[in-house]
């Protein structure tokens, strides 16, 4: 006994009120939920609501609690992308390159607007970046990873705003300045990679269906 | 299931022999062969199963792909080369857990 389409849609309609957000975690739930009612059907010779409405009764709570648990692996996994992105050599070297160009630069030049601005302007860049993506892969669509990445995003736009707005001073040549804008510079290729990899992954995976 | 809390703790090691056994499994298939196999002893609810899919396939354990089965989306996991490996430790370590066990709950029993 299989279930219609727009059963399957009830079934992830009903997923999605019940704050299970990210279309990869409930389109696997939805699976899994359609299989125990098609189940439930057969086995207890009952219609698709009271199947339904029997098992969501039950397992409602564990389904919400392995989307808890979803987005907690989901963080770890990006935040140990960043650390280990940040332990390469590859990374370490641009980051003390661009500090060492900027330093140099600023010893002719005066880089008070572009180091005053610069990590804003870079941080709205990144922004609008990601919410084309967003935008790319359906707006009704939230995919955990993409998302996930808007909580670190936001992070560093806060502590770029705290640090600038701190500074009682602020000093065109200063080695915090040149270092924070050194800082966004390796971000921003990070966050880019990031974002392209999780992009490829829930193309291929579910757009391509 | 009142054994249930004994079989927690090794249920990435049961995930990846299914895994290594069957090839790719999806998610609810799973659960009804753990629960075919251990006569309904065990049974894997969906906030224990889920979180350790993902966890196996956050390390690098795991890789999965997605076909369209009966008006709906399925997740398909498989071992990586990786998981492979790591199935063989893990199963081997369990053994050596059983052993443990069974030495000091009935050092008269034997397990060939």
């Amino acid at each position: 006994m299989k279930l219609e389409k727009q059963e399957i849609q009830f079934i992830n309609t009903y997923l999605q009120n019940s704050e299970i957000e990210f279309t990869d975690v409930r389109m696997e739930m939805v699976d899994h939920v359609a299989s125990e009612v098609e189940n439930k059907m057969k086995s207890e010779d009952l219609d698709f609501y009271h199947a339904f409405k029997n098992y969501m009764m039950l397992y409602k709570k564990e389904h919400q609690k392995a989307n808890i648990e979803f987005k907690k692996v989901t963080d770890k996994r990006i935040l140990k992308e960043i650390i280990s992105f940040y332990q390469t050599p590859a990374t370490i070297l641009l980051l003390i390159t661009m500090f060492s160009f900027l330093k140099i630069v600023g010893f002719n030049y005066d880089l008070n607007y572009f180091l005053k601005f610069g990590p804003a302007i870079i941080l709205i860049g990144l922004t609008i970046y990601y919410f084309s993506i967003r935008f790319y892969l359906g707006r009704k669509e939230r995919y955990s990873g993409i998302e996930r990445l808007s909580i670190i995003l936001n992070l560093f736009i806060q502590m770029h705003q705290f640090l600038l707005y701190s500074l009682t001073e602020f000093e065109t040549n200063s080695n915090l300045n040149i270092l924070l804008l050194s800082f966004d510079c390796t971000l921003v290729y990070l966050i880019i990679a990031l974002i392209n990899k999780y992009n490829l992954k829930y193309t291929t995976l579910y757009k391509k269906i | 299931m009142g054994n249930s809390k004994l079989y927690k703790g090794s249920l990435n090691t049961i995930i990846l022999k299914l895994l290594d056994e069957q090839g790719k499994m999806y998610g609810y298939e799973i659960t009804q062969k753990v629960k075919a196999l251990t006569k309904g002893e065990l049974n894997i609810t969906e906030g224990a199963l889920y979180p350790a899919l993902h966890k196996l396939e956050a390390e690098g354990l795991l890789d999965v792909e997605v076909a369209k089965v009966d008006n709906r989306l399925r997740k398909y996991y498989k071992l990586t080369e990786l998981g492979e490996k790591e199935t063989v430790n893990r199963l081997a370590d369990l053994e050596e857990f059983i052993r443990s066990m069974q030495n000091l709950v009935n050092p008269d029993w034997n397990i060939t």
